[in-house]
């Protein structure tokens, strides 16, 4: 009987001669040219061929915006399963042959350690890959190279076609730039530095005061006042207060004269225009508006109300304490600490402003107190979405985006390209086609805009010639001018595309993740055969590889965990028992174990499950549906299923394939991880090689 | 060394016959050709059964009455549909087998064992970027899978429902939603083609030409394009397919939703056929008088004969919705469907009876001089649900 443990290089008295590094490279050396021999290669030209034929044969929805992703993808895929194969099939093949070809006899008395021999078949196995995805890879991108030729060809034939047709330019702009410079383009995105901001554009006629802050009617924006600070808490203890708040009641001038009436109209008396009305609530910091008033419970406490402003402009709004019983025209003040004071136009107000000191507190016995800040203005929010709302007619709700300093050199060779994306209301009548505007304000005043139909869900791109911006900061205002429509905002919906370098790199960044992943995948196939057969190897790689793969999946569905974490406890169990008991129990106990082991396990998942009496007495298993969180056996889940490598987490994500740049520091991570995953799994399989038999 | 081969070494002795080394003879060969018919005999004998119960029940199971053509049991299962009117199919009870088909069952067989994770694969990343709103790869993702498991109806409904609903709602504008559906119906069209027994695929088309396209928010715009793009009406074609469902489900049984309701939605797509006919009919009537108001005579005579036509069309259509309704009435009567259902659909017959009287009544007292006496008895019926 003789293993590696035996070799006298294993003993602590002295190190072997030569380098760590030397001996790995050069057993790599002699595991690439096993590779080599087994003709892998020989796989690289059926890859290309299946490629290519995949992505001709895949139906798209809109081939010349999605012709180039998907053939990255399709390319990524192909380079995926062959980096499968490589280190599910082959990886497992490297140690078992030498066992049986008697190879490792002479491997064994040789002055190398298992961590050498384990990590040069897996340096060897990563260079034979990297050399099939590279050759794999060259043939993909002459493919995407001709695709992207023809779908320049195709852009330009619809542009020809639709650019009579549409409504406005910069509806073509992206179909513009394939045609102009084709689809091969990478960017990275440069977002807004906060926001979005609301404000009303007014328009270039509008006269109003300074100093004031507005919001307009049906748009759901809201003047806030912090009102923490104040001593309203402490007044409305001994009695109720008063907060006045003197408005601006503006009619919004109309941008279009009102229709002549009809000569045989008869005349009328001149409506009285409604009072202009408000919402207002005292509500805790972080709440919004509630229910109608009129459906609240009753003697349930009133934190807001409809106000008419009087002609005055001066609106009082009484205030309780929060113990005090609810009482018609009155407001209880919210429980919490901090509070704030909102107060939203409603329909017949039109434009509400106030400016800085517009609302005192008065106390019960007197006391004043002025809140001297500026209101806020707080738009709509709907699940985390700034609402913007539109309108035909100025004055009109604008989100406003700041780009801070741009450097010139990030702007790239041409025009300077812009993502607007954000999900438009999804109850607008169908009917309606969603108009947006987009202006750019330069710092010296000069602005540009842009007339463009949104897509719901899908960005528009939109470019800005360069001699209107080159660089520096920039301010972007998105109005909406559909009426009765609702743009859904984030702080990204308009964001900058900077140009990110040639598309070549960003493809082989992807190949290169993909290249990591075979790797780590090669460690898992030449750590599983230091132990056993190819055979089994390759069994159980593949079990591994497919739970790792299936991990979010089995952490996120009770009964999938339940099974998965079952069939990894069987693979652990026999593994355990097998390899570590093989010196000291029979075969028939060991297999005794692994039976009773496996018992025991059913019996603990069929516990886990929550076992019920039916209407007639029966014992019956609940639906999965219905398991409740047992926390037992949520903590087993998660710490046998968390455990396993996330090898999908080591592919590029799909926003490679669309084009957006992967950030050096994303590679970086990827590459550290998988460095980090082979050298604990060269660790593993270096320990399970030194007690491996090798002869009898 | 033997004697017989030291005679042989002399030249004095032939040499030993080998073992097997005879040349057959005519008694070897009758007994060959004996056992030979035994064979045949056994294997007709074992094979005739087949052909005449076996592959009958097999026939009966799937539905088809006609006895098996001449041919062998093993065969038959080709010969009995290119008998029964059918072309030839390579698989038993498989739909039409074309040569586009090849690549798909190519790399279907190819694929072998690992069909299964690679199509569980598909269906987790088809549903993922679904989620995420991200597109180009769905549509192949879905033909992928229904070539993969073309065999399931239920794989070409579901992700046929997926492209007219969930999609259809992550674009704004009406021609993308369009495009979306259109994708939709030939993707459908081709899980017919592969399934030409499953009720179900044709009943989800009906669905699809009647609710998505009929009923939906953007109904105008879909069903205006739709007769632009197959030149008939949404309502006409949502029955056809309907029809189609109830036929194969009496012939195959293949229909997994309850019969009553599914078999009714063909008399309902029919009324709205009939109200839609009526709308036009409407429609060109009030085209023909503004015309006349305007000094237009010749255009408004035009209109007023197309509008004749479209309303003896729309009295045609109430009086075919009249008689499915009595149709589906009486079978379901028979067949012991609950009496609110069957009251629910009495409802509906004497709803289409009535309006096709009316409308029949109009046109006969109806001239080109009374029109805008009339005009206010011609009704306009709104689609209602």
């Amino acid at each position: 009987m003789h293993k590696h443990a035996d070799n006298p290089v294993y003993s602590t008295s002295g190190l072997p001669a030569g380098s760590f590094l030397r001996r790995t490279a050069a057993l790599a050396l002699v595991a690439w040219r096993h590779g080599m021999r087994m003709r892998l290669w020989v796989l690289v030209p059926p890859a290309i061929i299946v490629l290519i034929l995949a992505d001709l044969y895949s139906p798209r929805f809109d081939p010349v915006f999605e012709g180039i992703p998907a053939a990255v993808s399709t390319s990524l895929l192909v380079m995926t399963i062959l980096a499968i194969v490589v280190g599910i099939f082959f990886a497992t093949y490297a140690i078992p042959a030498e066992m049986e070809s008697k190879v490792a006899y002479s491997v064994v008395t040789k002055p190398v350690r298992a961590s050498e021999v384990v990590a040069g078949k897996v340096i060897g196995m990563s260079l034979v890959l990297a050399v099939m995805l590279a050759a794999v890879g060259v043939g993909a991108y002459g493919y995407i190279l001709v695709r992207a030729s023809a779908i320049q060809k195709l852009a330009a034939e619809r542009l020809a076609e639709a650019g009579p047709r549409a409504t406005y330019s910069a509806d073509l702009n992206a179909l513009e730039a394939v045609a102009d410079s084709g689809p091969l383009k990478t960017y990275r995105y440069y977002n807004a530095a906060g926001g979005p901001a609301i404000s009303i554009e007014m328009g270039p006629e509008w006269r109003g005061p300074a100093g004031v802050r507005w919001i307009l009617a049906e748009t759901g924006m809201r003047l806030a006042w912090r009102l923490t600070d104040t001593p309203l808490r402490q007044w409305v203890e001994s009695g109720p207060c008063r907060l006045c708040v003197s408005f601006l009641v503006s009619q919004m001038p109309e941008a279009q004269p009102a229709a002549p009436a009809p000569a045989d109209a008869k005349a009328k008396e001149p409506e009285k225009p409604a009072a202009p009305q408000v919402l207002a609530g005292v509500l805790a910091a972080g709440e919004d508006f509630g229910a109608d008033t009129a459906s609240q419970k009753p003697g349930s406490p009133i934190q807001q109300d409809t106000c008419d402003i009087p002609p005055s402009g001066e609106l009082v709004i009484t205030v309780i304490s929060p113990q005090a019983p609810p009482v018609k025209g009155a407001l209880n003040l919210p429980a919490s600490d901090d509070f704030v004071l909102k107060v939203m136009a409603l329909k017949s107000a039109k434009l509400v402003g106030a400016r800085a000191g517009s609302l005192k507190i008065l106390g019960p016995q007197g006391q004043e107190h002025l809140v001297a800040a500026l209101p806020e203005v707080n738009p709509a929010e709907q699940r985390r979405r700034v609402l913007l709302a539109g309108r035909s007619r100025l004055p009109r709700e604008a989100a406003i985006f700041r780009f801070a300093d741009v450097k010139p050199e990030w702007l790239g060779g041409k025009d300077t390209a812009f993502e607007a994306g954000f999900s438009l209301d999804s109850w607008t009548p169908p009917n309606i086609q969603a108009e947006a505007k987009l202006t750019f304000v330069r710092p010296d005043g000069r602005e540009k805009s842009l007339l463009f139909h949104p897509e719901s869900h899908h960005s528009t791109v939109l470019y800005l010639d360069r001699e209107f911006w080159r660089g520096g900061p920039l301010e972007a205002r998105l109005e909406s001018l559909t009426d009765d429509d609702n743009f859904g905002l984030l702080p990204e919906s308009v964001q900058l595309r900077l140009d990110a370098g040639p598309y070549v790199w960003n493809f082989a960044k992807g190949m290169m993740c993909v290249w990591f992943y075979g790797t780590v995948l090669a460690a898992i196939g030449v750590f599983v055969s230091t132990r056993v057969s190819w055979f089994v190897g390759i069994l159980t790689a593949s079990t591994l590889f497919l739970l790792s793969s299936l991990r979010p999946f089995l952490l996120h569905s009770t009964p999938a965990a339940m099974i998965g974490a079952y069939m990894l406890a069987i693979v652990a169990v026999q593994i355990a028992v097998l390899l570590f008991l093989r010196k000291r129990w029979a075969l028939w106990r060991r297999l005794g174990a692994v039976a009773g082991l496996l018992v025991l396990s059913g019996i603990f998942v069929f516990a886990a499950m929550s076992v019920e009496k039916g209407p007639f007495g029966e014992w019956r298993i609940r639906p999965p549906a219905m398991v409740p969180e047992w926390v037992p056996w949520k903590f087993f889940v998660e710490r046998v299923a968390l455990p396993l490598p996330d090898v999908a987490a080591f592919l590029p994500s799909d926003s490679l394939s669309m084009g957006q740049a992967m950030p050096p520091a994303d590679l970086g991570a990827t590459f550290l991880l998988a460095a980090l995953g082979v050298t604990l799994l060269v660790a593993a399989g270096a320990l399970m090689l030194r007690n491996r038999e090798v002869a009898a | 060394m033997s004697e017989h081969d030291l005679e042989f070494a002399e030249g004095r002795a032939p040499p030993l016959d080998l073992p097997g080394g005879d040349r057959p003879s005519s008694q070897d060969r009758f007994r060959t050709l004996l056992y030979g018919l035994i064979l045949v005999l056994v294997v007709a004998l074992g094979v005739h059964p087949l052909r005449t119960y076996v592959e009958a029940k097999r026939q009966a199971l799937l539905g088809r009455s006609e006895f098996p053509g001449r041919r062998l049991a093993l065969a038959s299962q080709f010969g009995f549909d290119a008998a029964s009117g059918d072309t030839v199919r390579l698989v038993p009870g498989a739909p039409t087998a074309e040569i586009e088909d090849l690549p798909a069952e190519a790399v279907t067989l190819v694929l072998g064992g690992f069909r299964g994770p690679y199509v569980v694969w598909l269906w987790t990343k088809a549903e993922e970027e679904k989620q995420h709103k991200i597109h180009f790869d769905l549509l192949d993702r879905y033909s992928k899978i229904a070539a993969l498991q073309s065999d399931y109806p239920e794989v070409w409904t579901f992700h046929y429902w997926n492209m007219l609903w969930n999609i259809t709602v992550q674009w704004q504008s009406p021609e993308r939603k369009y495009q979306w559906i259109r994708l939709g119906i030939r993707f459908l069209r081709e899980g017919y083609r592969r399934n030409p027994h499953s009720a179900d695929i044709m009943l989800e088309m009906g669905r699809g030409y009647l609710y998505k396209i009929g009923h939906s928010q953007e109904a105008e715009y879909y069903l205006r394009r739709v007769k632009e793009d197959e030149g008939r009406s949404a309502f006409l074609s949502a029955y056809e397919w309907f029809d189609k469902a109830r036929k194969a489900n009496d012939r195959y049984g293949t229909l997994h939703d309850p019969k009553v309701v599914s078999y009714s939605q063909a008399c309902h797509a029919l009324s709205y056929y009939a109200i839609e006919t009526a709308q036009d009919a409407h429609d060109e009537f009030q085209a023909s008088l503004d015309a006349r108001k305007e000094g237009r005579e010749d255009e408004s005579r035009k209109r007023f004969q197309a509008a004749q036509k479209r309303l003896a069309d729309a009295v045609g259509a109430w009086q075919w919705a009249t008689r499915e309704w009595q149709e589906h009435i009486v079978r379901f009567d028979k067949e012991g469907a609950s009496p609110e259902l069957l009251s629910k659909y009495k409802r509906f017959r004497d709803e289409a009876d009535q309006s096709g009287k009316v409308l029949d009544s109009v046109r006969s007292e109806l001239t080109y001089a009374n029109l805008p006496e009339v005009m206010p008895r011609i009704p306009r019926p709104a689609i209602t649900w």
